[in-house]
């Protein structure tokens, strides 16, 4: 093989693998269609688990809570509940979220002194 | 100069395999801050629920609407009326019945917003009872508006009584129903009421405001000639109509067909 051919040969290389990554990451990417909510955005993550302290303030279920949280990714959900309720407090939410996501804090074991004043 | 040209090919096809393999295989690219859109049908689904569940709670029927937004499609109010349907079907909890059908009757009866699920294209799936829709004409002379806004509360908290039954005509009905209506203490229209159909040998079960096009608390059940139904209401014994069969309507020219008996009940 001449030298020649051997540049030719690296050059198409670099421009085939260029060619290859622009059409994998930015043409035809892998899609994600079929996701967990483990994968979702740190803000829906956190309104996930607003929701689900609003239908434990409902229906009082734990153990359906837990099983929810854990869907979301918390294999101990008590600390996560408690750092979505710290990420509230900080934005500002409605009190009225705040004093949902107490109890379930609580029922978790993982009131912190912020949450404190929004048990019942 | 052939040599040169077999070279370039082949870096180039060796180049792009390699730069697909990493791109597709070895360092694809993550998606770690998803949309509920992308989710799972049944996680969507158990978003929905706790979707209608915390409408339930807080009755802030925007940020529910905002929610299922997330969800584009999926979260449309035919697709929250279907989920109520599966799952009163499936004999899911009442409660969560109850609440998907209060929210499906809210986004039913919310005004028209330009937003992107608004003229979305939707898969109407089969409930459990797959009935043909009374004329609206029909529905106007009994039932009130079915503008009238449900609230987020659908947990009836008293009982309900009876207030009357009467027999609709409507050719358009491909077979006799049992309609029912339920209604709150101020008149409006409360969805989510579970009712109890019996009939010698069996019963059945069904929930207003899973069609909330016909009314929030409206609900329907196909009646079978020669059977004698009774009907009562699951959360009040005492709210029940005995009796009831197919009873059949005539047309101008004399031709019979089965007609519906329209229920209504009110919370005391």
């Amino acid at each position: 093989m001449s030298r020649a051919s051997v540049l030719t040969f690296v050059v198409f290389l670099a421009l085939g693998l260029a060619g290859g990554l622009y059409f994998g990451w930015v043409v035809s990417p892998v899609q994600y269609v079929d996701t967990v909510p483990f994968s979702l955005h740190q803000s829906y993550k956190d309104d996930y688990i607003l929701m689900i302290a609003a239908a434990y303030s409902g229906d009082g279920d734990l153990d359906a809570a837990r099983a929810r949280l854990t869907a979301l990714g918390f294999d101990d959900p008590g600390p996560a509940v408690a750092a979505a309720a710290q990420r509230l407090i900080a934005a500002d939410q409605p009190e009225a979220d705040l004093r949902r996501l107490a109890p379930l804090a609580a029922a978790l074991d993982a009131v912190t002194p912020e949450l404190q004043p929004y048990l019942p | 100069m052939m040599r040169r040209a077999a070279s370039a090919l082949f870096g180039l096809a060796v180049g792009l395999g390699l730069g697909l393999l990493y791109a597709w295989m070895i360092s694809p690219i993550q998606y770690t801050d998803t949309t509920p859109d992308s989710l799972r049908a049944d996680y969507q689904a158990d978003y929905i629920q706790l979707v209608a569940r915390s409408f339930a709670i807080d009755n802030d029927l925007e940020r529910a609407h905002a929610r299922l937004t997330a969800l584009g499609e999926a979260g449309s109010a035919q697709s929250v009326t279907a989920l109520a349907q599966r799952t009163a079907a499936s004999g899911g909890e009442v409660e969560t019945v109850r609440s998907l059908a209060a929210l499906a009757a809210a986004l039913g009866a919310r005004p028209a917003s330009p937003t992107p699920n608004a003229n979305a294209a939707t898969t109407e799936l089969p409930g459990p009872t797959a009935t043909p829709e009374p004329a609206a004409t029909t529905q106007s002379t009994v039932i009130p508006s079915p503008t009238a806004a449900p609230t987020g509360t659908p947990a009836p908290s008293g009982g309900f009584e009876f207030v009357g039954k009467e027999t609709v005509c409507d050719p358009k009905l491909a077979q006799p129903l049992i309609q029912v209506v339920t209604l709150s203490r101020d008149g409006s229209q409360t969805p989510g009421v579970e009712v109890v159909v019996e009939w010698d040998g069996g019963f059945d079960h069904f929930f207003t405001g899973l069609k909330p096009e016909l009314g929030a608390g409206y609900g329907d059940f196909a009646m079978t000639p020669g059977l004698i139904y009774n009907v009562r209401l699951a959360a009040d014994p005492s709210a029940v109509v005995t009796g009831l069969a197919v009873e059949n309507c005539a047309d101008n020219s004399g031709k019979t067909y089965p007609g519906a008996w329209q229920l209504v009940f009110r919370e005391k």
